[in-house]
């Protein structure tokens, strides 16, 4: 037989291939192959020298800590809430918060409208039947509409 | 008062603990990290309740979760790098109990060292066959990979373990310093 390959010999060393009678004639005269599984020995000496498991206390006293864990925590009946009120007060919450964009949405807040002075502006134009818009760089355009034979009107505010 | 069923979780507890506690060390070089989430895993088992699953399953879905919950929390740490540095200290760090430093020998640390440098799923594999002495199934179930990943996984990780044992003791002492 010639050499297993080093999967085969992987498997034979954890008993687990299916043709481990024929490995084991092949091994007595293949040193390299005695010295593969020599080595997968060593592996399996060097991870299991050391046992560094929690000893029986120390599982013991984890064990406690999880039963601690695992008990329901005691609170005070002020403070004790039934899943039922929690949800009816969050139900509470949602309307008020819908309420108040309901009836919120209509009025969107006006922003405080704040002339920039320095912007260059538009110069004002007459020279038709109405004054024509000026602009006062924010944005936003003031219109005057001024009839010639009228008294000069209140401005307006267009957006 | 105890019931059968907290009965048999408290067996199983004491049981299983110490090995998930290894494992999870093991695999990650965290001590104090394996016990958390080996305490995490059984609190989810309880959670889920032991009657959902049958003694040998409750083994395999205990490791599934406690792997799973240790490499989310390195993951959230990224600490890859760190990682492997924090696994290199853990097998280098000097055992306070004298008759333990004279059982690692200076070879065992080594290919421990290499073993630690594995990837994550091959490390896996061969620490479930070695320290926990799983067959390739019970293995595949725990990781939830089929049996011939694990068979692959294994042969992998021995194969590269070896190559690099055998390169740092076949290399003369004077070449090894200068590499």
């Amino acid at each position: 037989m010639n050499c297993p390959t080093p999967e085969q010999l992987s498997a034979f060393f954890d008993g687990e291939t299916a043709d481990r009678a024929s490995v084991e004639r092949h091994l007595p005269g293949c040193a390299a192959c005695r010295l593969a599984l020599a080595d997968l020995r060593d592996l399996r000496a060097a991870l299991a020298a050391r046992d560094d498991r929690p000893n029986g206390a120390e599982t013991e006293q984890a064990l406690v800590q999880l039963r601690r864990k695992l008990e329901p925590s005691p609170a005070s009946p002020k403070t004790r809430f039934a899943p039922g009120y929690v949800g009816a007060l969050a139900g509470l919450l949602f309307l008020a918060f819908g309420l108040g964009w309901f009836f919120g949405r209509g009025t969107p807040p006006i922003p405080p409208t704040v002339k920039n002075t320095d912007a260059p502006t538009r110069p004002d134009r007459s020279d038709g039947d109405f004054n024509l818009a000026r602009f006062d760089g924010g944005g936003r355009a003031t219109v005057r509409i001024v009839k010639r034979t009228d008294v000069p009107a209140t401005g307006g505010t267009a957006r | 008062m105890p019931t059968d069923l907290e009965n048999r979780f408290d067996d199983l507890f004491r049981d299983l603990y110490p090995g998930v506690c290894r494992f999870i060390a093991r695999l990650t070089g965290d001590a104090d990290l394996a016990r958390d989430v080996a305490q995490e895993s059984f609190l989810r088992l309880h959670r889920l309740g032991l009657d959902a699953l049958g003694p040998e399953d409750a083994r395999f879905w205990v490791i599934r979760v406690a792997r799973n919950l240790a490499l989310n929390e390195l993951q959230k740490r990224r600490t890859r790098h760190r990682l492997l540095a924090t696994v290199v200290d853990f097998f280098r760090r000097p055992r306070p109990d004298a008759e333990q430093v004279a059982a690692t020998s200076q070879t065992h640390r080594q290919l421990l060292k290499l073993v630690a440098e594995l990837p994550e799923h091959q490390r896996a594999a061969l620490l479930l066959r070695e320290l926990e002495d799983m067959s390739y199934a019970e293995i595949a179930l725990a990781l939830g990979v089929p049996e011939s990943k694990v068979k692959s996984d294994l042969f992998r990780a021995r194969a590269a373990v070896r190559a690099r044992w055998r390169a740092e003791i076949e290399t003369p002492p004077h070449r090894r310093a200068r590499n």
